[in-house]
């Protein structure tokens, strides 16, 4: 279970071959990175859910998207507990490292799904991650992400 | 340790207890009673904290003295089944045996351990590394105590007390009255911490694993608890334990922090980790000799606290994390070091300001030599020429005079604030080491390159997050000196800070209690929540924390470096900063500092006397109950905030031990173990109805027991969550969903997608929300409702049904005002005798 | 349309209308919060905008709740007469009137009286409001930050509609405010003290006459309530017109109102039965419930008794009566009393014994507003019983106790010791001396256990 890191092609193809994804919404995300993830989620259709984190559910709203407020917390949990209808994929973004290496080690090791990090760091317990990067090269790179995932 | 059980049961000559007409064997209540015959006899008839009659008829009386882990396992089990255990191990690697490195993320180690074992004994490991800190500096300064003043020597809890010793009473059945009661305790604490390290590397079942871990915690509190009556009865710290009600909205006295409130032309002595001896003897000394006005006492963490309750003077210079940002900028001439909370590197960060290290502790000797035995000036000279660093003193006398004497000398003429110019970050090529490195998520390579192009501003920036760890510079490769730039940015910031707080006044009073009891149980008051921990990156987060929940009518406690954070966090509404803006009581709109960390005992104490004040609870080796009663009933919770030493996660597992759940702000997730509880099963989300014994399914109150979060934001809406119990009353419910529901619309600007869950009756919904809340019930959650007139025709069980209001009540939640448990044997014996009555239905029907 | 004495000398109001048909909207456009956490929030003068009522005008300003016929309400009208808030300069004092009319097919006389505090309760918990007292001593203070958010007096009638409206939807259909806003041009405290001489004054001295003199005979139904089980496990308050909780929190009417707000809520319907013993309080109905109630371990309850199956004692009540054997009379101590009570213990000691939800014969908690019943003590002979209270509890009940009795029961300064209380009781002549006392001399009664029954009924025990 080492992690493969993905560049923006690989990220794309990850998003696409998923069957149900959930997009969380970490809690520094803001402004135009928050619209791009949004035109992500838009980009997939669907099969794609956006959990807003931390106090997105805020600014989501204000763009019109009511995505339910969630805690990463319950989020994780509810990958390990509950039956039924799940997502295969979870992808992160606009989290602190410290909180999201303990979510993705929990998900690593005692849940099912896998798990994708579009952080502009590298995530050793994820199973799809993005590399170190610039915040420039990051806004960059999660809008063609966004771009490609429409085809 | 096994023992056997004695055959007493059968034996009618065994002792009874009598209370009233009533009577117990003691051999009937305790596991096993062979040489603590006398304190259960007490345990049950002392007249102040022992049973009551009327309750020793009504429930199976069963104690635990001088319980381990596993006699509490009936509660621990509970807990642990409602909230299991969630990991997020640093690593799945084990290399804890001989029998070689293990890979556990796919399969068993060589030993036969699987991940989640690992976890829960890294988990047990990290309580007993936090049991063991507090346990050590209890028996250190009780040993000095016992030294001064023998076994005898009688403790005064001060006389607006009516409860003493409360976390140590729980478990070992006997009141603290004298400094032998102290020991006794303590020696308990002492032997518990043993066992559970041996098991630490044994056991093999993970509830077992944490049910120890809970133990640890509870080992914690109560070591805290005799560290601060030591403090106070022996050391002479500060109480409210004797101050009239009218004395306390000012008690105890100010003392300032920060920076700002220094005289940097005169003499500074700091106090680093816990160094409290030797704080009190510098204090002693510099009285005794008129220094008052010329040396300048100060501490960081602990010390900055502990001292501030003894002496007004002392200036507290913030958290023991940040204790760099003051050393780095050669704000002390003298530091002393004790143990607990000091970084590794401390010797070599005091040589670069050539500031003198006295060590105190030999728990943290770093390499120094003992002079203890040597001649005062021979010390001082040595430290004062340079010809030593540092040195090792174990007698705290001695010890402190040399610290002030050093500090006399080393002051005349030397530089504070001698730092770079911001031209060192000129070998920046932005690789942004630093910013991986760095444990806060702080943008360092950006605010360096900005110094480089002559910009201060995103240095100071970083100043207001950093938590002065220095990773970042010992990862850079150009060897910039990051740290030392950020407080040349800041010096101008640093100059400014000058706060007022209140250092710490011990324990809440019978006074304030009494007072508040009636506002606490009949619901203006959402609950009591403590904000603890070592202090965050933004020294904001919590003050506006505190701010916010007091402005909600929470009673609101802290303890440990936090207080100090909070001291400059200024209130724009009453125009001051928070310790002048609120009384510093425990009632609505006000908040009060306990003190240091060994203060997390207080904090304890004031959430467990509200179950004997309002309920009677017996006190003395009843843990069970106590914790079965605050889960139930008492809206108690605790924040956690910013990054934790490992005596915080002792006492996170204490207090959620203790059914006092616990939020974790983001530095939390390092935690590695969170008790979780799954809101969607509803099969874990029962009560026993204290009255027909029927286990009956309750709303999910509270829904974590230990939880972490991203934002303060999130951590003010979680804890009103967690103030939950499924046996509010209905004022109690109504302001607790409506401080839910407006955190939850004012921060994440939607509404709470579980409110329907806590929802019993119309009768308890806010007012001024509960038309809106009527209508989405019915159209969200499919209840059918009467939406003008605002009223439930039939609510939704969980299960699907539409049931009438008098069917909801019998079939969801603890009818109101009804007494309920988590724990069998507490069912109301009557009860569990009457077969008749088992059968709740038809006793509804009757009705 | 609201009336007053003084229609002829007033100008026409300004008229708003509250949207009383839809109260999450009402809500939505009240521009302040209403919450408990505002409760007690204190307005100093140098915060203050305007100030309404209170010593200032020697209390001349009222409250006045009134219940009319829906039909003669108009359903959510406001209306504000004299000058309005955004004309008033700032720290401007004024006295004022304040109606609010209720209507409700199922609306009783009884309830208008809880009404009058929970009335002003609503106030109490509005943002930026300071609301003390009720009726005639009505005293409010609106806070200067609140400036820009309302211009006008009628938030105040708005959010009292809102809360009336939120809470007692079963009870309340319709409902109007006016308020009088007393300036010297409309006619300042002289035209307030004429309407309540003319009009508040009856209607208040008829409410309270009623529930003074309202006995249990004419009670149709007793209450019970339970509020206190979770720390005082089977405990059960009888609630009559004459025996008020001890807690002070509800009395016999205010609980009628509760039931109806909150059917499943602590408080529940007590059938009367048959009245078995009118002197010491014992009805059959009570019985019954009282031990289905407490988990079927106290049968029975005398209402007026505290020597002889006194109702069960949560832990709330305000004083305590108890049986003192040496002299087989009655002492009264309250809360705040810190020396020792001829019993030789605290209170504290003593609500630690008999608190919690336990039938302890000779102990029996009370109200302060239970002494003043007529049925008192009854079952066990009344004020002649009574030997011994505080002498601050004495004068704070001094208008309950019977003038003939009031100096021949003794205080602590008079006597605490039994022995010396036995002297000077005898010295003074009490009237327990001749009444229950043989020749001179107190014979102590042997008490049953706590929850266990008097000899004469233990046959009832066997299953």
């Amino acid at each position: 279970m080492v992690t493969v890191i993905v560049d923006v092609e690989g990220a794309v193809r990850v998003l696409r071959d998923a069957k149900k994804l959930l997009i969380l919404v970490g809690s520094r995300l803001d402004g135009d990175i928050l619209s791009t993830v949004v035109k992500l989620a838009e980009g997939l259709g669907a099969k794609a859910g956006i959990a807003a984190t931390g106090n997105t559910a805020a600014p989501l709203r204000e763009m019109g998207i009511d995505a339910g407020k969630e805690w990463t917390a319950e989020v994780v949990s509810r990958m390990l507990h509950s039956e039924g209808d799940k997502p295969d994929l979870l992808v992160f973004v606009g989290f602190y490292s410290f909180v999201l290496s303990g979510v993705l080690s929990t998900l690593k090791h005692f849940a099912s799904c896998k798990t994708l990090a579009l952080e502009r760091r590298r995530f050793e317990n994820a199973d799809f991650s993005l590399s170190e990067m610039s915040k420039e090269a990051w806004r960059d790179a999660l809008m063609r992400i966004a771009e490609g995932v429409i085809r | 340790m096994t023992f056997l059980l004695p055959n007493s049961r059968n034996d009618l000559d065994t002792p009874v207890a009598t209370v009233g007409k009533t009577s117990v064997r003691i051999c009937d209540v305790v596991r096993d009673v062979r040489g603590i015959e006398s304190i259960v006899k007490r345990a049950i008839e002392d007249p102040d904290f022992g049973w009551p009659e009327r309750r020793l008829q009504q429930v199976e009386c069963h104690l635990h003295i001088f319980p381990s882990a596993k006699e509490l396992e009936d509660w621990d089990g509970f807990l642990l089944g409602r909230y299991p255990p969630v990991y997020s191990p640093k690593s799945s690697r084990c290399n804890d045996c001989m029998l070689g490195v293990c890979d556990l993320s796919r399969e068993r180690g060589a030993c036969g351990i699987d991940l989640k074992t690992k976890c829960a004994r890294d988990s047990l490991l990290d309580a007993c590394k936090g049991a063991s800190q507090m346990i050590s500096h209890a028996r250190a300064l009780l040993n000095e105590a016992l030294k001064r003043f023998g076994r005898d020597k009688r403790i005064s809890h001060g006389k607006n007390v009516r409860y003493p010793s409360i976390n140590t009473m729980l478990f070992t059945g006997t009141p603290i009255y004298t400094l032998g009661d102290a020991d006794d305790a303590l020696r308990y604490a002492e032997e518990q911490l043993v066992e559970l390290l041996a098991a630490a590397s044994q056991e093999s079942n993970v509830i077992d694993l944490e049910s120890k871990a809970f133990h640890a915690g509870s080992m914690y509190l109560l070591a805290g608890e005799v560290a601060e009556l030591v403090k106070e009865a022996c050391f002479g710290l500060c109480s409210a334990a004797d101050r009239e009600l009218v004395e306390l909205p000012n008690f105890p006295h100010f003392i300032e922090r920060g920076i700002g409130a220094l005289d940097l032309e005169k003499p500074v002595v700091l106090f680093v980790g816990n160094s409290f001896l030797v704080g009190i003897a510098a204090v002693d000394f510099v009285r005794a000799s008129g220094l008052e006005d010329e040396v300048q006492i100060c501490g960081v963490g602990q010390m900055g606290l502990d001292l501030g309750r003894y002496y007004e003077k002392t200036k507290n210079l913030g958290g023991a994390l940040k204790v760099l940002r003051v050393l780095r900028a050669g704000i002390p001439d003298v530091i002393v070091v004790g143990e607990q909370c000091v970084p590794a590197n401390i010797l070599e960060e005091a040589k670069k300001t050539r500031t003198a290290v006295v060590a105190v502790s030999q728990n943290m000797s770093m390499g120094l030599k003992d002079r203890t035995d040597a001649a005062l000036s021979e010390i001082a000279n040595a430290l004062i020429s340079g010809e030593e660093a540092g040195v090792l003193i174990l007698n705290p006398k001695k010890a402190a005079e040399v610290a002030v004497k050093v500090a006399r000398e080393l002051s005349r003429g030397r530089k504070k604030f001698e730092l770079p110019g911001l031209e060192a970050a000129e070998k920046c090529d932005g690789c942004g080491a630093c910013d991986d490195a760095c444990p806060n998520d702080l943008e360092v390579s950006a605010a360096v390159l900005a110094a480089k192009e002559g910009r201060a501003n995103e240095l100071s920036e970083i100043y207001d997050d950093c938590l002065f760890c220095a990773k970042c510079e010992s990862v850079c490769i150009a060897r910039i000196p990051i740290v030392s730039l950020v407080l040349k940015a800041a010096v101008d910031k640093m100059r400014a800070e000058r706060f007022k707080m209140r250092p710490g006044r011990g324990t809440p009073s019978h006074l304030e209690y009494r007072d508040v009891a009636y506002a606490f149980g009949f619901g203006t008051v959402s609950g009591m929540v403590a904000i603890i921990g070592c202090g965050a990156g933004n020294e904001q987060d919590v003050g506006y924390m505190v701010n916010e929940l007091v402005d909600m009518n929470f009673l609101v406690l802290t303890a440990g470096c936090v207080a100090a954070d909070i001291a400059s966090f200024y209130n724009e509404v009453e125009k001051k900063h928070l310790y002048e803006a609120w009384a510093a009581l425990l009632q609505i709109r006000g908040f009060l500092n306990c003190g240091s960390c060994s203060a997390f005992s207080h904090v304890a104490r004031a959430f467990i006397k509200y179950n004997h004040l309002i309920a009677r609870l017996p006190l003395l080796g009843n843990f069970e109950e106590h914790a079965d009663y605050t889960l139930g009933k008492m809206p108690m919770g605790v924040i956690i905030w910013g990054p934790a030493s490992p005596q915080l996660y002792a006492a996170a597992a204490g207090f959620a031990r203790l059914g006092a759940p616990v939020v974790l702000g983001p530095h939390g997730w390092k935690f590695q173990r969170f008790l979780l509880g799954n809101v969607e099963d509803r099969s874990k989300w029962w009560a026993y109805d204290g009255f027909t014994g029927r286990k009956v399914e309750v709303d999910p109150a509270p829904p974590h027991l230990i939880i972490p979060v991203e934002t303060k934001e999130e951590a003010l809406t979680m804890i009103t969550r967690l103030v939950f119990r499924v046996n509010d009353f209905r004022d109690g419910r109504m302001s607790k969903m409506d401080s839910y529901w407006s955190f939850y619309e004012r921060f994440f600007n939607s509404i709470p997608e579980d409110f329907h869950l806590y929802v019993r009756a119309d009768a308890e919904l806010p007012w001024t929300r509960k038309h809106k809340m009527i209508r989405i019930l019915g159209e969200k959650y499919g209840w059918d409702v009467d939406k003008r007139r605002g009223l439930i025709i039939r609510a939704k069980h969980r299960d699907g049904r539409l049931l009438t209001p008098e069917e909801y009540a019998r079939d969801y939640g603890i009818r109101v005002g009804q007494y309920s448990t988590f724990l069998e044997r507490l069912i109301i014996r009557e009860a569990a005798r009457r077969g008749e009555l088992a059968d709740a239905d038809k006793k509804d029907e009757e009705w | 349309m609201i009336r007053t004495p003084a229609d002829h000398k007033l100008p026409r109001g300004r008229e708003y209308w509250a949207p009383v048909d839809d109260i999450e909207r009402l809500f939505d456009e009240l521009p302040t919060e209403i919450s408990p956490r505002w409760a007690g929030e204190r307005i100093p003068k140098k915060d203050m905008w305007v100030e309404l009522g209170g010593p200032k005008h020697d209390y001349k300003s009222f409250y006045l709740i009134e219940k009319r016929d829906p039909k003669e309400i108009e359903h959510g009208k406001i209306e504000i007469v004299g000058p309005e808030l955004s004309e008033l300069e700032e720290g401007m004092s004024l006295p004022f009137g304040y109606y609010l009319i209720v209507g409700g097919e199922r609306l009783q006389e009884e309830h208008v009286s809880y009404f009058e505090r929970w009335a002003m309760d609503n106030h109490v918990k509005q943002e930026g409001i300071l609301w003390l007292n009720t009726r005639n001593m009505v005293w409010a203070r609106i806070h200067k930050r609140l400036k820009g958010r309302i211009d006008s007096f009628k938030y105040l009638p708005w959010a009292a509609m809102g809360m009336f409206l939120s809470q007692l939807p079963t009870i309340i259909d319709a409902i109007e405010a006016k308020m009088i806003i007393a300036s010297p041009e409309i006619g300042g405290k002289e035209l307030i003290a004429e309407i309540i001489e003319q009009q508040c004054k009856p209607i208040w001295d008829a409410r309270d006459a009623r529930a003074m003199e309202m006995r249990d005979e004419e009670a149709d139904v007793f209450y019970g309530c339970t509020l206190c089980q979770s720390f005082a496990p089977n405990h059960c308050c009888v609630v009559t017109p004459d025996r008020t909780p001890f807690c002070g929190v509800l009395n016999w009417h205010n609980t009628r109102a509760c039931l109806d707000v909150d059917p499943q809520g602590y408080c529940f319907i007590i059938p009367k039965g048959e009245c078995i013993d009118p002197v010491a309080g014992r009805y059959t109905g009570v019985d019954k419930a009282v031990y289905e109630r407490t988990n079927r371990t106290i049968r029975h309850v005398n209402l007026y008794s505290a020597i002889k199956y006194p109702m069960t004692s949560c832990g709330c009540f305000e004083v305590l009566v108890f049986y003192i054997p040496e002299l087989d009379g009655l002492g009264i101590v309250n809360r705040t009393y810190k020396g020792l009570t001829p019993l030789g213990l605290k209170f504290s000691t003593i609500a630690g014994m008999c608190g919690g939800g336990v039938q302890y014969h000779g102990f029996c908690g009370a109200c302060v507003l239970t002494l003043k019943s007529p049925k008192f003590l009854g079952g066990d002979g009344g004020w002649d019983r009574v030997i011994w209270i505080p002498k601050d509890l004495k004068m704070k009940i001094a208008d309950a106790i019977p003038e003939t009795h009031f100096h021949l029961i003794a205080t602590e300064e008079d006597a605490v010791e039994p022995d010396e209380l036995k002297a000077w009781l005898k010295k003074v002549g009490h009237p327990i001396v001749k009444r229950f006392w043989k020749n001179g001399e107190p014979t102590p009664l042997q008490l049953p256990g706590p929850g266990e029954l008097w000899p004469e009924d233990k046959a009832e025990e066997a299953p």
